[in-house]
């Protein structure tokens, strides 16, 4: 060996010392820029939801086998379980166990029970996302014999817990039917043992104190509406003398006092008016001690439609009101007031755990009738809640049936329930799944047959998708760089 | 002015893969013009413009064509993890075979 030859190795190892590049296996994986329109840095995740960030250059490296094992982001890859090697190879059955525990919500089965025991109302408002009439029309409320038979059909379901939801209208307009639907449930839950749970979703303002009475002892749990501070909330939700917000609050210190403080929660629906308002509706529910807001888009169902409300503003003003609102939630958090978002919440628990969260449109295959159904007050059963909203406009495609007489095999079966269900599926569609927020993600068949007039929708013109990626990069965005807002977004899972 | 794209390059289905994620951008015609697939391309109203477009269309097909390239490397791999995710539970019977006989 020469000198000069002698003096390069002492200075490198042998070849043999080296990690070869291509040594690697690639696990199933998808990509996507991590910022709209940029092309540096990207989000690549597997099919399990484990995510890394990375740059252009080192996904063109990862994907063609040229990823040095001394680089950075070889152990990274490595640890989100992105690539394996030969020291890793037990990293395919523990993607596999986290892919199992992922979708064990399709083999649970249908979970959750909406009974409209009244599309009656006192409220009218224009977003409202069912037809709503006079409280006097008795035509409108569910019966005994149907509400009998959609017990029978729910305690049919293979799940080990069921929530039943009161919907409308304003249910409590119907008290006594929910009365009745409670003590047969827990008569026949004497027998079937399930994890049963009632949830009422309620404007309060007829709430009475044996209502309320009823709900604390059979614990009940309460859901209403709170729009914002009492201008706003009054001008998206008109009734007459113009006093919902205060019966409102007021039905909420009421219900607090009878079921417990933290049973009792709220929702937000964000109109027109409410887009310059996100800093006043948070500060609304920290007011009325309230550490949970939904910040909640209109949907293009019911009323909303026909009173062009869902068509008063983009996606993209919606995704800049909720970030605005997300960055307000968090500084609140910051000065001490804890508080989550969630919608928030669902999406991070999606990406940084592998527990379902059971968010009926946030499934694939989508939740229709296999995570939720409802039954309207009419006895007609629907797939989702806005499938029968949007009955209420005379689209009856998400019907599958009559509770009355039909049985359960015809109507899980029935085609109006396996062709959506067939046709919105994530892992086949075009543009989902390749993305990098597959296992996050949902299908929405309702939405989409809504404004589309397709199950799948074509996704480069989907609303739904829109504002789901954006709210993900951000979520992925803030949890990357790291500091105060990161540790809060994870404390939400 | 029409994009060639080599077909030694790049597969049918990648190139109309890119089209489909551009389809809120510009609408295009693909043509076979072998040994080239030629692609028209037309800016929608309000939307880029036709230079911005091609730019939008060359970046995705290369992004296309890695994202075709994973498919490939990792389909294997992808029915091994799923076999195994679905191996004991009820959905697949005990000779391995698809569907149940119920």
């Amino acid at each position: 060996m020469d000198a000069q030859a002698q003096q390069l190795s002492r200075r490198f190892s042998a070849e043999a010392g080296y990690p070869r590049p291509g040594s690697y296996r690639l696990l199933p994986l998808n990509f996507m820029a991590a910022a709209a329109g940029d092309t540096r840095r990207y989000i690549v995740s597997n099919i399990c939801g484990d995510y890394a960030v990375v740059r252009r250059d080192t996904l063109e490296a990862l994907v063609s086998g040229n990823l040095s094992s001394a680089s950075p982001e070889y152990e990274l890859l490595r640890r989100k379980h992105l690539i394996f090697d030969d020291a890793t190879r037990s990293t395919l059955n523990l993607v596999a166990a986290k892919y199992r525990t992922r979708t064990r919500s399709v083999a649970n089965f249908t979970g959750l029970f909406l009974f409209v025991v009244t599309l009656r109302c006192n409220h009218v408002c224009p977003y409202c996302q069912v037809s709503r009439v006079s409280e006097d029309r008795e035509a409108f409320d569910m019966t005994e014999e149907m509400a009998e038979k959609a017990l029978d059909f729910t305690f049919r379901t293979p799940s080990s817990g069921i929530k039943i939801e009161f919907q409308g209208g304003e249910p409590m307009l119907n008290f006594p039917l929910i009365q009745f639907i409670v003590q047969r449930a827990k008569a026949k839950n004497r027998a079937a043992g399930k994890d049963l749970q009632f949830v009422a979703a309620t404007n309060l303002s007829v709430a009475t104190d044996q209502m309320l009475k009823f709900c604390a002892e059979e614990e009940i749990l309460l859901s209403t509406s709170l729009d914002g501070p009492a201008d706003l909330h009054n001008a998206n939700r008109p009734k007459r003398g113009n006093n919902s917000y205060e019966l409102t609050i007021e039905g909420i210190r009421k219900a607090r006092k009878a079921i417990g403080h933290h049973r009792v929660g709220a929702l937000m629906t964000t109109t027109e008016k409410s887009l310059h308002r996100v800093r006043d509706i948070v500060d609304t529910y920290v007011a009325h001690d309230f550490h949970q807001i939904f910040l909640r888009p209109l949907s293009p169902y019911g009323d909303a439609i026909r009173t062009k409300a869902f068509d008063r503003y983009t996606a993209e003003r919606w995704v800049e009101f909720y970030k605005e609102g997300l960055d307000y939630i968090l500084d609140r958090n910051k000065r001490g007031y804890p508080m989550k978002e969630a919608y928030a919440s669902i999406l991070l628990t999606r990406i940084l755990t592998n527990h379902g969260t059971g968010f009926v449109n946030l499934q694939s295959p989508a939740g229709i009738g296999i995570a939720g159904i409802v039954f309207n007050y009419d006895g007609d059963v629907y797939a989702s809640d806005e499938g029968r909203m949007a009955a209420e406009r005379g689209d009856k495609t998400f019907r599958l049936g009559n509770i009355l007489s039909n049985s359960y095999e015809e109507i899980m079966l029935s085609d109006s329930l396996l062709e959506p269900l067939a046709a919105s599926l994530l892992e086949s569609a075009p543009m989902c799944h390749e993305c990098a927020f597959l296992p996050y993600c949902g299908a929405d068949p309702d939405y989409h047959h809504a404004t589309q007039g397709d199950f799948l929708g074509h996704k480069a013109f989907s609303g739904f998708c829109a504002k789901n990626m954006e709210i993900f990069r951000h979520l992925i965005g803030k949890l990357e760089a790291g500091g105060e807002d990161a540790d809060i977004l994870r404390s939400w899972t | 002015m029409s994009l060639r794209v080599q077909k030694s390059l790049y597969r049918q289905s990648t190139v109309e893969a890119t089209l489909y994620r551009l389809a809120d951008r510009f609408s295009a015609q693909l043509i076979d013009e072998d040994p080239v697939w030629s692609v028209e391309i037309h800016p929608l109203s309000g939307g880029p413009i036709l230079e911005d477009c091609h730019h939008l269309f060359r970046t995705e097909l290369i992004d296309q064509s890695l994202r075709a390239q994973i498919v490939q490397s990792t389909e294997q791999i992808k029915t091994l993890i799923l076999s195994n995710a679905f191996s004991g539970t009820s959905l697949v019977p005990p000779d391995g075979c698809a569907g149940t006989t119920a």
